[in-house]
Order: C-alpha cells, then sequence, then structure tokens
C-alpha cells in the first residue's frame, strides 16, 4: 500500500519558466507522449471493458458447473475454472468492474473529504489549521492497513465500507497536499488582488485558488487511484472486504490459494489483471507529471 | 534541536494517547456481546451477566478506558478473551517473530532502494534508468500477495527449493531457519525497493540539477566528488522520510504477508483475534503497531535533524 | 597581444527544441586581457549566461557549441570533459546569481571553499583550509578563521556572495566570469560587492567577464562593453564610448529608456522601445532588432555583419554612422510638480508588528490547544512597519524607496489592509479604516487598489484576462452587464493592449503585457488611490519604461494618487513628486523629490544615492559612503536610530540609545536625524563629475 505523502511533488506547484505555461504544457505533452498516451489507452480500454463485461463475459460470473471444476485454461473457458465450476475469465471481467470502481470512489471519498479541508486550513490558517493538521498528524501515525483494519474490523465487511475505509485511509494525505498548495497560492499576488478587490473567501477559494491547485492534487489522485485499488484489494484478501461470492480480484485470490497446487491460474489470472490496471494508472499518472512538471523540461541561458 | 527533539518527543506521547482513545473507541462499538462470546452461544442469561459483571463491561466508558488505559501505561494489556493469557507475552512473542521478518527486510530496502534510485538518477534516460524504471514500475503494479503467491508457485511448489510457508525453528538448525525466511523477506522487499529508488531518483535528479551542484562543478571538481559529496548528502534528506513513511508500509505489508505465507507473526495474531473478537488482543496488536510506526517516524526526523544543518544549527522551525 | 586570456570567435549555440531549433547565440566574439573588466550586457533572452555557460563548459547535452573559444591559446570547444574540468577553478572561476541557491546547505564553508585546492593542487585538508581562511579574508569577510565551520543558511546574501567569490579566486584562475553577481542584493551591498571585485582585479590582474542587464553597475566595473541582444553581439567597444555615444540603435533605446538621477533625467520622459522580442526559433533573416527600430529601412531585412566605426567599436548595423539620437517621446516636457488638493490617505503612527522564532532565544513552554504542554521558541516582535505616518494628497505621487527587509510593501499591504494594522491609524478621505471588520471594507475596496510587482504571479493562470477586469467591473461600478464586456475592452485600450486581449490567458502574454493588464485591473474599479508595489522591477529596462509612462499617463487622465514603492531610487525619483526614504521599519527623510536628492539629507538617504550605479560615463557620486555590515538591525539593536548599526556618520551612544528628532529643513522636507542641519548641510552632493581610473 504506496503511502502517498512520499510523493516528491508534494506542493511543487509548477513554476513558470520564461515560456508561457500553457504552451510549456502542450510542449511537454508533445515530448513526452508514449507514458501518457500507453496509460490513457490503456485504461480507456479497461474502463469499457469493465462496463461492459455483463455482456461480453462469456458466462456468467456466479454459474457454477460441478462438471468443470477446476479445468485449465482451454477454448471453453479461456483462463479455466475455478473449484465451483465459475468461468474464471468472466470473473474477472466482471472484477475489474469493483476494482476499477473501488480505485475511483475511494479517491473521490478522499478528495471530497481533504480538499475542501485543506483548502481551509491553507487558506484561513489560525485554530482551525491547528485542528485539522493535528488530526492528520493522528490519522498518518497509523500505518495505512492498519486504519483501514481498525475501521473494518468492528463491522461485517462489506464493498462500500471498504470504499468508505480506504478513502478515509488517503484523506489525511489529500489534505496535507491541497493545504501545502493553498498555502503557497494564497501568497500569490493574484489572490491578493482578488482580495484587495474585496472577494469573499468561498470565491477566492474556489475561483482563483482551486483552479491552480487542481492539476498537482489531480497527479496525486490519479497515482492514489493505484493504492486504493491495491489496498482494496489487500484488504479484501485478508477477509476485511468483499465477500463471497464477489468476484473481486483480492478475494479470488484469496479463495485460490489452497488450490494453487492444482489450479494455479485462477489466482494467476487476476492478479495479472491487477498488475495490469495499475500499471495503466499509474503510466497515466506519471505521464501527467511529467507533463505538468516543468522540471523535466529545464534548459539553461 | 533540543526543541525540535522535545517537539518531537512530547508530539509522540500526544499521539499515541490520542491514538488509545481512538483505538479504545472503535473497538467499543464493534458488534457483538463480548459477554455472549465468551459464554458461548447457548449460555443463560445469568451467565452472561456473571461475566459482564467480571470484566466491568457495564460501567461508563470512560472507566472502562481508564482501566484500560492505566493498565497499559504499565504494560498490562489485560487478559485475551479467547486464549485466556495475559496479551503481553503473546503480543511480545508474536511481534519478534514480525520484527526479524521486516528488520531483515527493511535493510535490504535501504541498501537495494537507495542504490538503485542514485544509479538511476546519475544516469539519468540511459540503459540502467530505464531498467531500474521498468523494475520500479512491475514491483509497485502488483500487490505483495501475488507476489507471494507467484514467488510460493516458483520456488517451493515446481522448484522445490524453498518452503511455502510457516517459521522455522532455531532447533533444526540455522539453514532451516533461513530458508523460512527468504520467500517472505524478497516478497516484503519488492514492492518497497520500487518506492524508495523512485523517490530516491526523483529526488537526487533535482539534486543534481540545483544551482549548487552547477557551482561545484564550477570549481572543477571530479563529477564523482560533485556526486558523493555535494549531491548525494542533500538528496538522501527526503529519502529519510520515505524510509520511515515505508516502516509503516512494511508493518501494513507484514499482516498480508503473514497471511500468505502463514507465518507466525503479528499480523496474523490481529487478524486472528480480530475474526474472534478478542478485542485487548486487538487494541494491544493495534497500538503496538502503531507505536512502532511513531517511534520509526521519531528516528527519522532525528536523522534528518542531525544531517539538516538548518535545524542542526539555530533555525528551530517546526 | 600575448596577454590576452580568453577569446572567443564566432561562437553559434543552437538547443534542439520541439518547435525547432532555437539559435540561443549567433556569431559572438570578444577577448579578455589580463587586468580588464569586459562587461556582457543584455536584457532577459539576450543569451548572455548561455555565454558564460559555454565558456566554462557547462552547458547541457541538448546543445551544440560551434566556433571558437581559446583560453591563452589552447582551444576550448571539443576538448575532452577532463582537460575543461582541469581548467574549471584553476584557469577560470565563475560567480553565479543568486548566492542563497549556489552554496550547498549542507556542507560547511570552510569546505565549500577549501575543496578546489585539494583537487586541483593536491593540497591536503588542512593546508587548503589555511589557504581558504587567507581567501575568505581577502574577500573582506570578517573573522574568517571563525567562518570555515560556519554553514550558509547562517550568513546574509552579501556575505555568501563574499563566500562564492572566494571560492572561485581561490586557485588563482586568471579569468572571472562573474554573472549578475549583485542581481539580488541591496543596492548598497551591491556597491560594496562591486568595490570588492574591481580591488580583485586590480591585485590579481584577473580577466573578468562581467554579465549583467545594469548598464549602471557597466559604468561602474567595465572596461569595455558587449551588448547582446537576441543572441547577437550587436555592439562592441570601449565602455565611455558605448555608453557616452551609442552607436547601434538597440544600444541607444536603452539607454534612452532608463530613468536617470539627474535633473534633467527627472523631468524629461524617458523614451521606450517599442514592440516584443523576436521569436529564437524563427530568427529574422535580416537585423533582429529590425522589428523594433525606429529607423528601420528595406535594407535591414538583410543580414547585418559586424563593421568596425572610428574609435575601434564594432557595430551590427549598416548605417550605424549617420543615425540621429534615439527619437524622445512625446517632446512635451513632463509637468513638474503637479499640485495637489487636500489629504487623500493618511496613516497614523501605523505599526505591524510580526513575531519570529529568536535565534538561540531558548524554549519555552506553552499550552497546545489550552492543555498539553508543548515547547516553542521564545519568539521577538519583529516591527516590520514601526510607527509611520505618512500623508498621501489627492492627485498626488509618492514614492517609498527602501531596501529589502524595510517593511515597505508590509506597509503597502497594511494600508490597503490585505494585512492588519498592529497600532495605529489609518484614514482614508477623513474615514477611518485601520479597525474596521473586512466586511465594512467595500468603499475601500473601490477606492483603493494595487499593481503587484511579479506579472507571472499577478495575474491567475487559469483565467482569461478579461475575466479579472469583469469581475473588478462588476464587483464595484454600475456598468450594467450587458455593456461590462465593452467596458473592459475600453480599460485594455486604455492601458495600450489590444482589445481582443479580453480573451487571451495571461502565458500568452509578454511581462510588459501582463503588467498592464494588473494596471487596468486595479483602475477597473474607478479607484482615486493605487498602491503601486514594485511594479516596474521585474521588467526589462525597455519595457520598464513604458509601464512607468502608462502609470505616470494614467495619473494625469484619472486623477489618480500612487504610493509607488520601490528599491530604485531612479525609478521613485522619475514618477514621485515626494519621496519618503524607508529604513528597518521607520522612515528616516520624506520631502519634495528634489529636495530629497540633495543636501541636506539623512546619512542613508546619502548612502543610497552614493550607492545607485549611474549609467552614465562622468556622472559620479563624489566618494561612495561605505556602510558597516550588510544587514539591518536585529531586534535587540533597535534602539534609538535604527540606521545607528550601519551609519558611517552615528554619534556613538546618541544614536544607539535616543530616538532621533525630526529635523524640518524646509516645509514638508523632514529628516529624522541627530546631525544638526549644519552637518547634513554639508554633506556632499549628488553629481560631482570626475575622472575615473584611466586603465
Amino acid at each position: 500500500m504506496p503511502h502517498p505523502d512520499a510523493a516528491p511533488s508534494e506542493g511543487g506547484l509548477p513554476k513558470a519558466g520564461r515560456l508561457p505555461r500553457r504552451r510549456r504544457r502542450f510542449q511537454a505533452i508533445r515530448q513526452a507522449p508514449l507514458k501518457l498516451l500507453v496509460g490513457a489507452v490503456l485504461l480507456t480500454v479497461l474502463v469499457a471493458v469493465a462496463a461492459a463485461a455483463p455482456w461480453i463475459a462469456p458466462y456468467g460470473f456466479e454459474d457454477m458447473s460441478i462438471l468443470k471444476r477446476l479445468k485449465p485454461p482451454s477454448a471453453a473457458n479461456w483462463l479455466g475454472t475455478d473449484e465451483f465450476g465459475r468461468d474464471v475469465f468472466s470473473r474477472m471481467l466482471m472484477g475489474a468492474r469493483l476494482s476499477l470502481m473501488m480505485g475511483f470512489a475511494a479517491t473521490a471519498v478522499s478528495l471530497v473529504i481533504g480538499v475542501p479541508l485543506g483548502l481551509w486550513a491553507g487558506y484561513r490558517r489560525g485554530p482551525v489549521d491547528e485542528i485539522i493538521m493535528r488530526s492528520t498528524d493522528v490519522l498518518l501515525s497509523f500505518p495505512p492497513i492498519m486504519l483501514g483494519l481498525l475501521m473494518l474490523a468492528v463491522t461485517p465487511p462489506s464493498l462500500w465500507k471498504l470504499i468508505i475505509a480506504v478513502g478515509i485511509v488517503y484523506v489525511p494525505s489529500t489534505v496535507r497536499l491541497t493545504r501545502s498548495i493553498t498555502l503557497g497560492l494564497a501568497g500569490e499576488e493574484f489572490v491578493q488582488a482578488a482580495r484587495a478587490r474585496g472577494e469573499k473567501t468561498f470565491y477566492i477559494l474556489h475561483a482563483e485558488i482551486l483552479p491552480n491547485a487542481w492539476p498537482p492534487i489531480m497527479v496525486e489522485a490519479s497515482l492514489r487511484v493505484t493504492f486504493a485499488i491495491l489496498l482494496g484489494a489487500a484488504l479484501s484478501f485478508i477477509g476485511l472486504g468483499a465477500q463471497p461470492p464477489s468476484s473481486d480480484w483480492g478475494l479470488m485470490i484469496s479463495e485460490a490459494r489452497p488450490l494453487l497446487d492444482r489450479a494455479p491460474w485462477v489466482a494467476l489470472a487476476p492478479g495479472l489483471a491487477m498488475g495490469i490496471t495499475v500499471i495503466a494508472v499509474n503510466l497515466l499518472g506519471d505521464g501527467l507529471r511529467e507533463a505538468l512538471d516543468p522540471r523535466t523540461k529545464r534548459r539553461g541561458g | 534541536m533540543t526543541l525540535y527533539f522535545l517537539k518531537r518527543l512530547i508530539g509522540i506521547v500526544l499521539i499515541l494517547f490520542v491514538m488509545s482513545l481512538l483505538v479504545f473507541g472503535i473497538t467499543q462499538i464493534m458488534p457483538g456481546n463480548v459477554a455472549t462470546i465468551l459464554a458461548g452461544q447457548f449460555a443463560d442469561a445469568s451467565t452472561v451477566a456473571a461475566i459482564e459483571q467480571r470484566l466491568g463491561l457495564n460501567d461508563p466508558a470512560y472507566l472502562q478506558y481508564w482501566r484500560w488505559f492505566s493498565g497499559v501505561v504499565v504494560g498490562d494489556f489485560g487478559q485475551s478473551l479467547v486464549m485466556e493469557r495475559p496479551v503481553l507475552p503473546l503480543i511480545l512473542e508474536a511481534f519478534a517473530s514480525s520484527a526479524i521478518l521486516a528488520g531483515l527486510a527493511f535493510v535490504l530496502v535501504t541498501v537495494f532502494g537507495i542504490t538503485l534510485g542514485v544509479v538511476a538518477a546519475v544516469r539519468e534516460n540511459r540503459f540502467s534508468d530505464h531498467a531500474v524504471s521498468v523494475f520500479s514500475y512491475i514491483g509497485i503494479s502488483v500487490p505483495e500477495f501475488f507476489w507471494g503467491i507467484v514467488a510460493i508457485l516458483v520456488f517451493a511448489r515446481y522448484l522445490g527449493w524453498l518452503p511455502s510457508g510457516g517459521a522455522g525453528n532455531l532447533n533444526d538448525g540455522v539453514l532451516a531457519w533461513v530458508s523460512h525466511l527468504v520467500l517472505p523477506v524478497i516478497t516484503l522487499t519488492f514492492t518497497l525497493i520500487a518506492h524508495v529508488s523512485r523517490l530516491t531518483r526523483s529526488s537526487m535528479i533535482d539534486t543534481l540539477r540545483s544551482q549548487y551542484v552547477r557551482n561545484a562543478r564550477a570549481k572543477g571538481l571530479p563529477e564523482g566528488h560533485v556526486i558523493r559529496r555535494h549531491a548525494l548528502r542533500n538528496a538522501l534528506l527526503p529519502t529519510i522520510t520515505v524510509l520511515a513513511i515505508d516502516v509503516g508500509w512494511l508493518m501494513g505489508n507484514i499482516v498480508v504477508v503473514e497471511a500468505v505465507f502463514s507465518y507466525p507473526g503479528i499480523g496474523r495474531l490481529l487478524l486472528f483475534a480480530i475474526e474472534r473478537h478478542d478485542l485487548p488482543l486487538i487494541q494491544a496488536g493495534i497500538l503496538l503497531i502503531a507505536a512502532v510506526y511513531c517511534f520509526a517516524n521519531l528516528i527519522a526526523d532525528i536523522l534528518y535533524g542531525y544531517f539538516n544543518p538548518k535545524i542542526r544549527y539555530g533555525h528551530a522551525a517546526s | 597581444m600575448s596577454d590576452i586570456l580568453l577569446e572567443i570567435e564566432n561562437l553559434d549555440l543552437a538547443y534542439d527544441t520541439p518547435r525547432g531549433t532555437l539559435k540561443a547565440l549567433d556569431g559572438v566574439g570578444m577577448s579578455i586581457r589580463a587586468g580588464e573588466t569586459v562587461a556582457v550586457v543584455g536584457e532577459s533572452g539576450s543569451g548572455k549566461s548561455t555565454v558564460a555557460l559555454s565558456v566554462m563548459g557547462l552547458l547541457g547535452s541538448e546543445a551544440t557549441l560551434s566556433g571558437s573559444i581559446r583560453y591563452q591559446g589552447r582551444e576550448l570547444v571539443g576538448m575532452p570533459a577532463e582537460a575543461r574540468r582541469l581548467l574549471r577553478g584553476r584557469a577560470i572561476g565563475m560567480v553565479f546569481q543568486d548566492p542563497f541557491t549556489s552554496l550547498n546547505p549542507s556542507l560547511t564553508i570552510g569546505e565549500q571553499v577549501s575543496e578546489p585546492l585539494v583537487f586541483h593542487h593536491g593540497m591536503d585538508k588542512r593546508a587548503a583550509l589555511e589557504r581558504s581562511i587567507a581567501a575568505l579574508g581577502e574577500v573582506g569577510l570578517p573573522d574568517p578563521a571563525a567562518l570555515v565551520t560556519v554553514y550558509p543558511h547562517q550568513l546574509s546574501g552579501g556575505m555568501q556572495q563574499r563566500v562564492l567569490i572566494a571560492t572561485a579566486i581561490v586557485c588563482d584562475p586568471k579569468v572571472l566570469i562573474l554573472d549578475e553577481p549583485t542581481t539580488a542584493l541591496d543596492v548598497t551591498v551591491e556597491a560594496q560587492i562591486l568595490d570588492l571585485l574591481d580591488r580583485l582585479r586590480r591585485d590579481r590582474g584577473l580577466g573578468m567577464m562581467f554579465i549583467t542587464h545594469n548598464l549602471g553597475v557597466v559604468n561602474r566595473i567595465a572596461d569595455t562593453v558587449c551588448v547582446l541582444y537576441a543572441g547577437r553581439l550587436i555592439e562592441r567597444g570601449a565602455k565611455n564610448a558605448v555608453l557616452g555615444a551609442p552607436a547601434h540603435p538597440y544600444t541607444k533605446g536603452l539607454l534612452a529608456s532608463l530613468p536617470k538621477l539627474s535633473d534633467a533625467g527627472r523631468t524629461r520622459r524617458i523614451a521606450p522601445i517599442p514592440g516584443r522580442f523576436p521569436d529564437l526559433t524563427e530568427p529574422p533573416e535580416g537585423c533582429v532588432f529590425a522589428d523594433r527600430c525606429p529607423f528601420v529601412e528595406a535594407r535591414c531585412r538583410e543580414p547585418q555583419a559586424l563593421a568596425a566605426i572610428d574609435d575601434g567599436r564594432l557595430v551590427r548595423c549598416w548605417k550605424s554612422d549617420d543615425l540621429p539620437g534615439w527619437p524622445e517621446a512625446a517632446a512635451v516636457a513632463r509637468r513638474p510638480g503637479r499640485s495637489r488638493s487636500g489629504t487623500l490617505l493618511r496613516t497614523d503612527r501605523l505599526t505591524k508588528v510580526f513575531r519570529r522564532g529568536k535565534i538561540g532565544g531558548g524554549i519555552e513552554w506553552k499550552r497546545k490547544f489550552g492543555v498539553f504542554p508543548w515547547p516553542e521558541t521564545r519568539t521577538e516582535a519583529v516591527n516590520a512597519v514601526d510607527g509611520i505616518s505618512l500623508e498621501v494628497g489627492r492627485g498626488e505621487v509618492v514614492g517609498l524607496v527602501g531596501e529589502s527587509g524595510s517593511g515597505k510593501s508590509t506597509f503597502g499591504r497594511t494600508v490597503l489592509r490585505l494585512t492588519n494594522p498592529t497600532s495605529g491609524g489609518i484614514t482614508l478621505d477623513g474615514d477611518e479604516i485601520a479597525d474596521k471588520p473586512e466586511q465594512e471594507l467595500g468603499s475601500l475596496r473601490k477606492r483603493a487598489q494595487i499593481v503587484f510587482q511579479n506579472p507571472d504571479s499577478s495575474l491567475n493562470s487559469r483565467r482569461r484576462v478579461g475575466d479579472a477586469i469583469a469581475r473588478a467591473v462588476s464587483l464595484h461600478t454600475n456598468v450594467p452587464a450587458h455593456r461590462r464586456r465593452e467596458h473592459c475592452e475600453d480599460l485594455l485600450d486604455r492601458v495600450g493592449l489590444p482589445r481582443g486581449y479580453y480573451d487571451r490567458y495571461p502565458h500568452q502574454l509578454s511581462g510588459g503585457e501582463k503588467q498592464r493588464v494588473g494596471i487596468a485591473r486595479a483602475i477597473a474599479t474607478e479607484p482615486e488611490f493605487i498602491v503601486c508595489d514594485e511594479p516596474v522591477s521585474a521588467l526589462d529596462v525597455s519595457v520598464q519604461a513604458t509601464v512607468l509612462n502608462l502609470l505616470d499617463d494614467l495619473r494625469d487622465e484619472l486623477g489618480l494618487s500612487y504610493l509607488f514603492i520601490s528599491h530604485d531610487l531612479s525609478v521613485v525619483a522619475y514618477i514621485a513628486d515626494r519621496i519618503a526614504v524607508m529604513y528597518s521599519g521607520r522612515i528616516c527623510e520624506v520631502g519634495p523629490t528634489e529636495a530629497v536628492l540633495q543636501p541636506p539629507y539623512h546619512p542613508y538617504t546619502e548612502a543610497l544615492l552614493s550607492a545607485v550605479p549611474l549609467p552614465t560615463p562622468g556622472e559620479e557620486f563624489g566618494e561612495r559612503v561605505k556602510l558597516r555590515g550588510d544587514r539591518p538591525p536585529s531586534a535587540s539593536e533597535r534602539t534609538g536610530c535604527p540606521f545607528h548599526t550601519r551609519c558611517p556618520r552615528s554619534l556613538g551612544a546618541l544614536c544607539e540609545t535616543t530616538p532621533p528628532p525630526v529635523i524640518e529643513p524646509a516645509p514638508g522636507h523632514r529628516i529624522a536625524c541627530h546631525l544638526d542641519i549644519g552637518e547634513l548641510n554639508s554633506l556632499p552632493p549628488l553629481q560631482i563629475p570626475r575622472t575615473r581610473k584611466a586603465s
């Protein structure tokens, strides 16, 4: 479960160099297209597949068949079957839905809670800032999985609880990132100018600061999607997330573990699928970061 | 420096205190009456009431907390409900096994992660850089439990070189003991190396582009010296923080990896406790892991302060 | 010609960019002799720093270099990297612009100065350290032996720059390259560093390449001047010739667009260079300056060669022989001393106190959230603004001059309630606004506006240029919504921008254009008073002139009052009716511009004036005032007169303990100083023509 706080870009706003910012960005995108392009294409395909899963899956993901237990990959069952005779390929496709939803929904949760808190803390400072920051200190002092464990241990597991829990795990780091960006932006002259013409705090936050804070927040968020997918899978794997007969990838791997000797494909298929998903999102996030980061395009003179 | 240290020390005490509140609070809202669980499904009401009386479950929450907390301060975490033994020795024994795993993995991560990151940065955009980059992509893209399973499949099942799980007994010889550690440690190391090397690389690249490195080159110093003396030290400052964060990550991963390899450590104990609703065990386990993480951060902060003259001398900024 | 140390010929440099090849340098040539200072002058984008990096061999791998750079006859272009490295530091030393980032934060000064000795001369560490201490002493640092164990962040900017100079000369190189070495420093510190460099050049017979954008600095230090524009060398010659009688139109324009401190310079309107810098990925075939040149003809569109003219100068202009002077913009002389009618803004003992950690102050126990014990550094009060009473009349421009950290920007922002004052009063048109709650400041927000320093940061890069202006219009004026866009376009028109700029984003604008948008935004609320916070400091000289003239015009047309804040005395003297000189949070002198620039003046004003590098040869301050040290007083030293720690005319105990009385040599001219009026009167006046070193 990668910890997003370690990202080196925290608070690092793209600084305007001699070239206008926007033009730099277009250039940069033209220069570093590969990661971004591959990531975007891969992810689009994955999302499409996940969305169409019920229609393109050759079998229902819960259809059992005693006759077809633990069959190796074949023309009929591309990735073989599991111990209940369910088609691994179909289940994997359905799992893509859960995994992507897990990643994006949990990230959305962390953004919805974290970004406003960060904006508020960074702009208003004072006691509110102090309380928010000390709370994130406490939350960050739990290793990420422990916080999830703690939240999930107390109630019967279910997918939506898993999403909320994973989202909350990443709230403190979202708050910190947003706050540090806001701190920097609040001193910028265009924010001072907005204050000088008597704008309300709400307007300054959403119209002046937020549009400039989005790019770095989104870069971090895109990487956090992968953390959320991995953390969600891990929690499902140890039995605190999705419950059988769900086709969550983490759960599938967990269920396939006793059968490793006889049917390794049941465990390998979801693992590889997860790898591809995470790589796609990572490529996209890294591509974005490089494209937005003027440091990668520095020149002397 | 004194102030810097003091602030962090006090901060940790406070954080641990708040944590104990949080852990206790959350475990209180766990479903299922503890007394019912203890007494068994078919026990009559009077037995349950007796147990409740014995454990003080009818007292107000703050009183229960105080009882628990005052015990914790002196090292008494109470009795495990399920195993009916004191929690502390149970936890410590499991923790010791886990510490071996985590410690070994941490050393490997530090050494290899930093080396790979520095090599990649110095040879930016050349073959070795790309190789490290691909390696780390693979490392962070698949969850550690999957690597664990692949490792079991390859090294235990097909090749049969190593045991697939459990812990070795030192009485069976050092080799047997070590052989049980190899797969879990490799699994733990693999995902973290990627993390550390990526961040070390980016921080090293930033440093190599800094004004003071350019100035050092303008002095005509050999490139090797510029890298070692001028760049490395500043570039590794953020890595210290990253490593501390990775300790937290390691403690999380260890839960999963112990589950995969059936390794008798604190992670498995914790999962067992959660399954059985063994409150004192859950509370002690999570608190202990959080405390270890806190102290790892404290050590990192101290190292950071020590290697950063701005903190060591004068500027006692938060 | 054996004393030529460094010779550059036909230097070309190209970068590959996604938009095509960028020609950063094209046919640059110069030579540097022992004991000679060659200034390389140009605005941003001229390629002047690139020349330095080419000589040092520190360009990135994406640069393609051709031509010739010879050090004592040895060709450097194409030399193996290792041989090149051995020359760096030992034969050619270099000092970079920003002292704050050029020293390694985690190594001691001693190590950083001495390590080149270890590698170049194979000295052992102990001997190297000893040599370093000597070098640190040579660059005028006090107590060099104690300095070697210190880390960079413990030194002031001026001291850090001295350390960098010591590092560059410690291996006794013959050539020293300085890339804007004083740009990041205050003018009084700049003067100290320039003196130091001049002394080093004489003592050591160094050949110096001095890169700068500041023609005043050139005049003070250079023997020979190379003027660069868009990567081309356009004029080269002896300093007095180039600055005294510029031959190339660009050089003429550059000099004409500088505000000057002399009486004549202040009353005559400065003449800007129109137009924009050319795109170097598609450089024009002919003269690179043709598009901005008032003398342009058809032949200028053909490639231009460097041609020698009478006095041995080289000029890249075919008709430099018979060019008139740079055309005077609007021959109308500026109306001196426009009258003010009544007071618009008044501050009364305005004070702003910040608290900051006291170094070595020990630990103080506080309560966090009122409960937990929590250690904090003992803090000390910093009076950023320390009881300032100042008036701005209706229609008047008051200039506020001071060095970094003097509190001038804080004062400007406090006046507008962008930060809240600690104590004291602010009245706008009789209305007390110092302690009104934010919700009741509507009238202030309409009537008082601000123009900022940094063109990149003053506009929101994610919003259209028109949006910020329209927002101000809708908040504070009665312009109906359907007329708003037209109204904003009128405002753009007014600040000299095309109406179509309404839909542009800031990145599509040049620095000067952004600054104009900032001005349009400020006048959009139809204010009476504008705080101009260093509005031209981030701009190139030629652009600075256009913005200054715009502000000057708007003031007349709209009847505005300005509080014009700047560190640059020449700029303030050009635009302001009255000047207030600020030091360490206090005003030490205030009065009409002419009065402040002449004795009697405050010793600090005298020091500032004498430190300003003047661009005209022969125009020199009699004797430069030498200030002690280079930092403002610490909190504990701020007793009596805050200037006493550096004042060369300090009377000792009196100045250290008693706040100075205010003398009023003439109505409206006030000086806070213990010296009596006779002494202040006898301070040397600004311009005494004087022949400088004859080398």
